[in-house]
């Protein structure tokens, strides 16, 4: 089937918090960017009638407004007093709630709704989530549940089983190691004249990534994303609508998140990763009626930086392997034929799970990147995820 | 010291055959998958008939990490190791997270080199490792 209701919702309004590294509560970053957005396209919070975020993946222990802020934080911070339809999801990544809210406002359950994300820096920067062993040492700790089979042989983070797909990439395709070294290098040029990145004004040097610090072979440091905390947020409206708003808007093309029905949990290939992917792109240019040559630049999810190759090939911007060499500085750059991660991507803006990435996608389209703007943004993707776990993606247009 | 293993309903059996030295993964009795780690039905055909079968403990290198963070608990002194991930050779696609009994050098690693099943008792419970011929090493 196709999807009924493309272009029938539209991003009117986009509001950035700060990023920080530091204490600030993150209530108040939250406020930030609702504020914003809201105000951005001149609406106030008396006109919004529905909320919907995500905060955390199901299963992560997390305290409302220390390490998020969900529906009933935000609805009493920022004053949200007339709303009528709400959504705090725990499956999927931040476009599993962009997607509630988008089906929320096309079948006329709300009108003006709010989507936001809130990331806080875990405290030690021990870099990759680590469930259920922690990552203190104790004297003897139990392994349960999928930890099971992976925390005896020293294996919990997210980062691990990343590297260990790369390894099996460069291997699988004889690619060259250093040509991520694009991907890096221009996620950072972009953050470094973009004002809502923790990396603003702060370059990176293709000598300073090929020296940085090994974490988890063949992935070094500047191979993950960069914990920060902050807030970024997002306002929809219907079609309608959104015409008459101050901004252009940017039209939801179409939208989705993916299932994967088969349950290897620990044991993920690369190919279920691609293949994943790619069921999910096919679904999304179909309902978009748009493909990977239309795209006018592309927002790809890079928590690890080898999550870009695979995105590019699970959405058909080039074949399977051939990522690598894709993936060159001339092509990907402000002025190339395919910008990616025009606003730093999670490496350099910071790693807010994929809202960075909407954000700029929807400025993109709105013709609103300011130094970053690229020529030709009739329309721009947006992939999250790793691909294949708890993946999703949009595409926005401008008609 | 390395976490240990804490079985529950469906691993039980899993870790038992451990115990004794015996790999043995769950194989769906109606259309002879082979899954890991088990789980209620199969993943192919959606039976429920599934048991615990013993295999060569023969498997391939499928790809390797190797940790020099402190990510993990337990292995905080250990910096670096790395753990391997391998195929076993019953049927494509089924992979176990594993570790080699003796250290190798990673660059040293090739995707498909032969692995062998070698169980390694801890404190109170055991894990299979895999050990790879040395003349298969590059």
């Amino acid at each position: 089937m196709t999807w009924t209701k493309s272009r029938s919702v539209a991003v009117v309004g986009v509001g950035h918090s700060r990023l920080v590294r530091d204490q600030t509560p993150l209530p108040i970053l939250a406020l930030e960017a609702a504020t914003r957005a809201i105000a951005d396209c001149g609406l106030t919070p008396a006109d919004i009638d529905g909320v919907a975020t995500y905060p955390a993946p199901a299963g992560a222990p997390y305290r409302e407004d220390i390490d998020v802020v969900g529906v009933e934080g935000m609805v009493h911070y920022a004053h949200l007093t007339n709303v009528r339809w709400l959504s705090q999801v725990n499956l999927g990544l931040v476009v599993a709630a962009m997607t509630e809210a988008v089906h929320a406002i096309a079948s006329g359950a709300c009108q003006n709704a709010l989507v936001w994300k809130t990331m806080r820096a875990p405290a030690r920067h021990n870099r990759g989530p680590c469930d259920a062993v922690e990552t203190t040492e104790r004297p003897s700790s139990l392994a349960t549940g999928s930890a099971q089979y992976v925390a005896p042989y020293g294996v919990t983070s997210a980062l691990q089983w990343a590297a260990m797909k790369f390894e099996n990439y460069l291997r699988t395709y004889h690619a060259d190691r250093e040509a991520m070294s694009a991907v890096v290098l221009n996620a950072r040029a972009n953050a470094v004249i973009n004002e809502n990145a923790i990396f603003h004004g702060r370059p990176l040097t293709a000598e300073e990534y090929a020296s940085s610090e090994m974490v988890a072979a063949p992935l070094r440091l500047h191979d993950c994303d960069i914990p920060v905390t902050g807030a970024i947020a997002v306002l929809l409206t219907s079609a309608e609508i959104a015409k008459d708003m101050p901004h252009p808007p940017a039209y939801i093309a179409s939208i989705g998140v993916n299932g994967f029905r088969e349950r290897r949990t620990l044991n993920y290939t690369l190919a279920d990763h691609i293949e994943t992917g790619g069921r999910l792109a096919a679904q999304l240019w179909r309902d978009a009626g748009l493909g990977p040559s239309d795209m006018g630049s592309a927002q790809l999810y890079d928590g690890f930086s080898p999550s870009v190759w695979y995105w590019l090939e699970a959405a058909g911007f080039c074949g399977r392997g051939e990522a690598s060499k894709f993936a060159s500085a001339d092509r990907t750059c402000l002025t190339g034929e395919l910008p990616i991660n025009t606003f730093g991507g999670s490496l350099s803006q910071g790693r807010m799970h994929g809202m960075g990435h909407i954000a700029e996608a929807a400025l993109q389209v709105m013709g609103r990147g300011g130094s970053r703007q690229v020529d030709r943004a009739d329309a721009v993707c947006m992939f999250d995820g790793s691909p294949m776990v708890r993946g999703g993606g949009l595409v926005l247009s401008r008609s | 010291m390395r976490p240990r293993p804490c079985p529950d309903e469906l691993s039980a059996g899993f870790w038992e055959a451990v115990d004794r030295h015996m790999l043995s993964i769950q194989r769906c009795s109606a259309c002879n998958l082979y899954q890991h780690p088990p789980q209620w039905s199969c993943d192919a055909c959606g039976s429920l008939d599934l048991r615990l079968e013993e295999v060569s403990g023969d498997a391939r290198v499928h790809s390797w990490v190797t940790t020099y963070r402190p990510l993990a608990a337990g292995f905080h002194g250990q910096l670096p190791y790395t753990a391997v991930c391998v195929g076993l050779v019953e049927q494509d696609n089924l992979y176990l997270l594993t570790d080699l009994p003796v250290g190798v050098n990673e660059r040293d690693l090739e995707i498909g080199a032969p692995a062998r099943v070698k169980f390694v008792d801890y404190d109170g419970f055991a894990l299979p490792q895999f050990a790879i011929e040395p003349g298969c090493l590059r």
